[in-house]
């Protein structure tokens, strides 16, 4: 038998933390997924413990400044993909400029430094994984994609998915559908 | 902080492909660390194994005498505890149809043999990375395809 | 009676009325005579009255004189007294002499004088001491009196003219009052007696027509009776007295108890309160209206109709019945018979109405005619009588129409045709007469079988429609003819294509072999008898077991998978036979039918090309084993090959000369050329068609996807590319997107060098006469695509040749190519089923079409 399910990451993630939080029976408040305020500083013994705990679901504590601030980065991005009204709105360097008080420069040779490799090629990477994530799931038009993910034209979208993909809409989305057919996943 | 050390594995019959990709590998800039087997059995003994230090990415060429490429990709997709990992092709066939058929049974990459060596060196360090941001940023792994 | 009744009551109201006249004229003389009297009354008193007014004025003026002459002072006090009594006097007889109208006038002058009489006296008694006031006063006295004197005289006169007039009246009245009187008593005696005289005489008539009636009653056989009602407290009608009923009542009621006068209804028959009786008598009585009603009444063991009709009279009823017995037993049989009639109408009518059907329902035509006959009893011509709706249908005549029409007019023909006769033999002979007749309307002949029977003096005719059965029997003569041809024709047929025919008796065993059969056995036809047995031998000893089950599953199911086996012929030659044959019944016998073929050579043949076959498929194998040493073992080394130099020559670029870096980048073409042609090669070798790749595909995305292939080609050369709407068609895709990829890409690598570079994709749907080139159009419509660009062109000399594997028009240092694309192209338009071709004319562009069926 298969079971088709659909769940959502960001969801996920806050439910195990707050459950691993209480579990500690820390006072915090979740400020955004990648970031947790404690209301006391932590001892050391309970860091170690959270780590413990956090380790079994991969989440890291991030030591490093700079990783956290890319990890800011990359939430920003995220929620600004997937806000088409947001992403209408604000230039993406303003936004990320404005959101996380850096200038974007700075932010930009962090995130290449961290990553090896630019914001815009993540941007790019977020929008493509949206796009595959409307075509599956949504079963959505090139065209209405397109529209939602604020590319200029459909021809734009398809060129950006095959450079990105090294496919064409069309075969990744045959490829996808086959792959359910025989209920592979990798 | 450059990137963490990188898991791969490289199965390929043919040992100047071997060579070469080993000399691209060593060229990139991400820290790696690379094991090579000399067919798909190998590499499927060796994963298998309890203990095995999994790794990230798995180069697999279609071609190989024992157990071929496909064979390893089906395997590797049934494994409950191997499914997760990263599948690159690596093969010398551009025919669309073997493209379609590895992608459809679970690889996640596809790459071209190349003809140059620069070729080679661009087309590894793109899996790399393209596999490193699947690995740590939300983007969901099940949608992961690439062709290079 | 009745007149004599009416006169004397008119007479009797005359005597009413004259007696009621007169004594009102005797009452009005009577009242006359009173007047009269009183009126002479009336008048005396009058008189009596005017004596006294008069007597008191002069007895006023005697009065005057006496106090002038006495001058006494008391004259006032009288006078005025006398005043009130002249006034009283006076006012009592203005009241008497109201009905007078002399006696009023004489009155109003009497008060002017008396006024005057009233001013004058004061003045003759106040003016004492003057005498000649007292003179005039006294003459003025004087005058006034002398007037009142005549007016007293006229007054007077005028009554005594009244009281003379009233005493003539008084004495006429008194003589008239006593005779008026005596006339009155006189005539209304003489009245009573004319009155006592009728009525005796009434009384009389009564008597004599009550006898009169009696006797008639006495003869009349109705009962007729009289009742009166009974009332309970409510004034209900509960009962009836019978008050009379004459005697034959008894003898109706012979044997029952024999009613007597007085007696009650309900006891008398008490069956009346329940029949309905009763309730017509009261009805008569309420509502006071005759009532009629017959009712059936049994009386002791007989039954009895009586019509009995009420009437009312006075309180009661009368009642006469007429005994309707006899009316109604001869009614019922009448009814009876009625019925009966009504009935064999009826039946008689259905049967008519059967008839009528019959006629309309059937299809044979029935006509009934009339002879006509000469002076010398010859018929020389019909009448037709009658005709059914079937005539309709071949003649188009309507049966109403041609009713009492002549047969030579109707139907001319029969008189040339020898029906004419025939009729006129049967109606002469009195025989039935049977003939075929034709009808011909409209170039349509219809063939007919008439049967002629006499009917009184004319013959009546039906005819029976055989148009269909004679053209029934000349298309079996036709198909019978038919027939012979084919069988010989079959027969020769059958030895043409090594055929032979057989009939198997499947219950004996018995069989007959067609001519041919004889011969595919090697010998002469008919030369021996065959049988089920006998044909064994000829059996292949291999066949046996095969043969002997086609036997026995013919025999038991009526078919067999059975259908092919060798037999040996009479030369030892071994022959494959195919049959085929089917189970049928053949005169009640189940039978075999079925055809053998000597399929030997086909066999051969089969088994040669199973050879070809085998030998085909190994060097397929081998073709496909190559292709995939080709695709991979081929490949590498020159893979390798371009690796290694492209890792020295970057790796030892420092060290190597010019010309050495020069040569490597010629290694690496040459290599990086090869491995192209390879794969090219290995794309045309693997075009190969299975119906399972064949799927709906939509053109327009095939092409969506060729130009994002050549996106970066494109957007570097500034191509501009038209794509017109495209359909979804049946076909290999990974094909049709490697033929579109090939022909968009030569478009673009042969554009033109001094205009921009225009490509236009368009797809037509045309007819198949449409389509050019030679090769095999299966579909109805095929697709046109068209890959049309402005580029260099070619010679269209060379318009076939370009397909060619390795064929190219240029050098290869002008334009890269392998010669390869465009055969791949027709190889893929041909797996299709389709064909391609390519127009061009040099520096103007080309055309290429791509014709795929739809």
């Amino acid at each position: 038998m298969t079971l088709n399910i659909k769940f959502d990451y960001n969801f996920i993630c806050k439910a195990i933390l707050q459950e691993q939080l209480d579990n500690l029976g820390l006072e915090y408040t979740l400020q955004s997924l990648g970031e947790i305020k404690f209301k006391n500083k932590l001892t050391h013994t309970q860091r170690d413990q959270l780590c413990q705990a956090f380790g079994k679901y991969g989440i890291e504590i991030l030591d490093n400044p700079q990783n956290v601030l890319v990890q800011r980065i990359k939430d920003a991005i995220t929620e600004l993909v997937n806000d088409s009204d947001k992403a209408k709105k604000y230039n993406v360097s303003t936004y990320l400029s404005d959101t996380l008080n850096y200038s974007y420069p700075h932010l930009s040779s962090i995130f290449s430094e961290v990553t090896h490799s630019s914001i815009e090629n993540f941007i790019i990477l977020k929008k493509i994984d949206a796009v595959k994530h409307l075509i599956m799931d949504k079963n959505l038009t090139l065209t209405e994609i397109a529209h939602r993910l604020n590319y200029s034209s459909v021809a734009h979208l398809s060129a950006q998915f095959k450079k990105t993909t090294g496919l064409t809409p069309s075969s990744f989305q045959r490829i996808i559908k086959k792959r359910k057919e025989k209920g592979i996943t990798p | 902080m450059a990137l963490s050390i990188m898991n791969i594995a490289l199965a390929d019959d043919d040992a100047d492909d071997r060579m070469l990709f080993e000399e691209a590998i060593g060229e990139i800039e991400i820290k790696t660390k690379l094991s090579l087997f000399s067919d798909g059995k190998q590499l499927m003994d060796y994963l298998t194994q309890p203990q095995a230090i999994l790794p990230e990415i798995i180069f697999l060429d279609l071609n190989m005498p024992i157990k071929n490429g496909m064979q390893c990709l089906r395997e590797i997709r049934q494994n409950e505890s191997l499914l997760h990992l990263c599948v690159a092709i690596y093969s010398t066939s551009s025919s669309e149809q073997d493209i379609e058929e590895t992608f459809v049974n679970g690889a996640n990459i596809y790459i071209n043999k190349p003809n140059s060596f620069g070729a080679l060196k661009k087309a590894v360090e793109k899996a790399l990375r393209l596999n490193w941001q699947y690995h740590t940023s939300a983007l969901n792994r099940d949608n992961f395809l690439l062709r290079l | 009676m009745g007149k004599s009744s009416k006169v004397f009551i008119v007479l009797l109201i005359a005597a009413v009325a004259i007696l009621m006249f007169i004594g009102s004229t005797s009452y009005r003389q009577i009242k006359a005579l009173g007047e009269s009297s009183e009126m002479v009354a009336h008048t005396l008193r009058v008189e009596t009255e005017i004596h006294r007014l008069f007597s008191q004025y002069t007895w006023l003026q005697s009065e005057v004189y006496e106090t002038n002459l006495l001058k006494t002072a008391t004259i006032h006090r009288d006078f005025e007294a006398q005043k009130d009594s002249i006034a009283d006097t006076f006012d009592g007889l203005v009241q008497l002499t109201a009905d007078n109208r002399n006696h009023q006038q004489n009155l109003q002058k009497v008060r002017v004088l008396q006024e005057e009489l009233y001013g004058i006296l004061p003045r003759i008694v106040d003016t004492q001491n003057d005498p000649y006031v007292e003179n005039t006063a006294i003459e003025t006295l004087n005058t006034t009196m002398k007037a009142l004197q005549t007016i007293k005289f006229n007054m007077l006169n005028e009554v005594a003219s009244l009281l003379k007039k009233y005493k003539e009246a008084h004495h006429s009245n008194v003589f008239l009052t006593p005779l008026m009187t005596l006339l009155l008593g006189i005539f209304a005696l003489c009245v009573f007696l004319i009155a006592f005289w009728r009525l005796n005489n009434e009384r009389k008539e009564t008597k004599r027509t009550q006898k009169f009636l009696e006797s008639i009653l006495e003869t009349s056989k109705n009962v007729i009776s009289y009742f009166e009602p009974v009332h309970d407290a409510s004034g209900k009608i509960i009962d009836f007295n019978m008050a009379y009923h004459h005697k034959n009542i008894h003898d109706v009621l012979e044997k029952s108890k024999p009613p007597r006068e007085g007696r009650l209804l309900s006891k008398a028959f008490p069956q009346h309160f329940e029949n309905g009786v009763f309730e017509h008598f009261v009805k008569c009585i309420e509502e006071n209206q005759n009532q009629n009603f017959e009712k059936q009444y049994d009386f002791g063991e007989k039954r009895f109709w009586y019509d009995t009709t009420t009437t009312k009279l006075d309180k009661g009823i009368l009642i006469t019945s007429r005994d309707t017995t006899s009316e109604r037993i001869a009614l019922d049989s009448l009814s009876k018979s009625k019925e009966l009639l009504e009935k064999r109408n009826l039946e008689l009518l259905d049967n008519r109405a059967f008839l009528g059907n019959i006629l309309k329902s059937i299809s044979n035509v029935v006509i009934h005619l009339k002879s006509i006959r000469n002076d010398e009893g010859t018929i020389v011509d019909f009448e037709l009588l009658f005709v059914n709706d079937a005539i309709n249908n071949i003649t188009g005549d309507i049966p109403e129409e041609v009713k009492h029409q002549r047969a030579s007019k109707l139907y001319p023909s029969i008189f040339t045709s020898g029906v004419f006769e025939k009729l006129v033999s049967c109606i002469e002979e009195r025989q039935q007469v049977d003939y075929e007749t034709h009808f011909e309307k409209n170039g349509n002949k219809r063939w007919f079988q008439a049967t002629a029977i006499k009917l009184n003096d004319g013959v009546t005719v039906t005819t029976r429609d055989i148009t269909e059965e004679k053209l029934k029997s000349e298309r079996l003569q036709v198909l019978n003819d038919q027939l012979s041809v084919q069988n010989s024709i079959f027969k020769d047929a059958e030895g043409v294509a090594d055929i032979g025919s057989y009939v198997w008796y499947l219950d004996t065993g018995d069989a007959s072999i067609s001519d041919n059969f004889y011969r595919i056995l090697g010998h002469e036809p008919n030369s021996f008898e065959i049988t089920f047995e006998m044909y064994r031998k000829f059996v292949h000893p291999d066949d046996l077991e095969l043969y002997d089950r086609l036997g026995e599953e013919t025999t038991a199911k009526g078919s067999s998978n059975v259908h092919s086996y060798r037999i040996i012929a009479k030369d030892g030659q071994v022959k494959h036979l195919f049959l085929n044959g089917r189970t049928t019944e053949r005169m009640g016998r189940p039978v075999s039918l079925g055809v053998v073929q000597d399929i030997t050579e086909s066999v051969l043949a089969d088994q040669e090309l199973r050879v070809k076959n085998e030998a085909l498929e190994r060097s397929n194998a081998e073709l496909r084993s190559f292709n995939r040493v080709a695709s991979h073992d081929l490949q590498e080394p020159m893979r390798k090959i371009q690796l290694f130099v492209s890792r020295i020559s970057e790796a030892e670029q420092d060290r190597l000369s010019e010309k050495g870096k020069v040569y490597f980048e010629k290694v690496s073409s040459a290599a990086n050329r090869m491995q192209t042609l390879i794969k090219y090669l290995l794309a045309y070798s693997r075009l190969n068609k299975k119906k399972d790749d064949f799927s709906k595909v939509s053109l327009h995305e095939i092409v969506t996807k060729v130009l994002d292939d050549l996106e970066e080609r494109i957007a570097e050369m500034g191509v501009e590319i038209t794509v017109d709407k495209l359909p979804k068609i049946n076909a290999i895709p990974f094909q049709i997107d490697q033929l579109l990829g090939n022909l968009v890409s030569n478009a673009i690598k042969y554009r033109s060098l001094t205009e921009p570079a225009r490509i236009v994709i368009d797809c037509k749907k045309l007819p198949r006469n449409k389509v050019p080139g030679d090769f095999d159009k299966k579909k109805e419509y095929y697709y046109r695509l068209s890959v049309i660009d402005n580029g260099i062109g070619f010679d269209n000399a060379h318009a076939q040749k370009i397909f060619g594997l390795f064929e190219r028009l240029h050098q290869r240092d002008e334009y890269s190519g392998t010669g390869i694309g465009l055969a791949i192209c027709k190889k893929i338009a041909e797996n299709h089923d389709g064909y391609i071709i390519a127009e061009s004319e040099k520096g103007k562009g080309s055309t290429f079409c791509v014709y795929l069926p739809v």
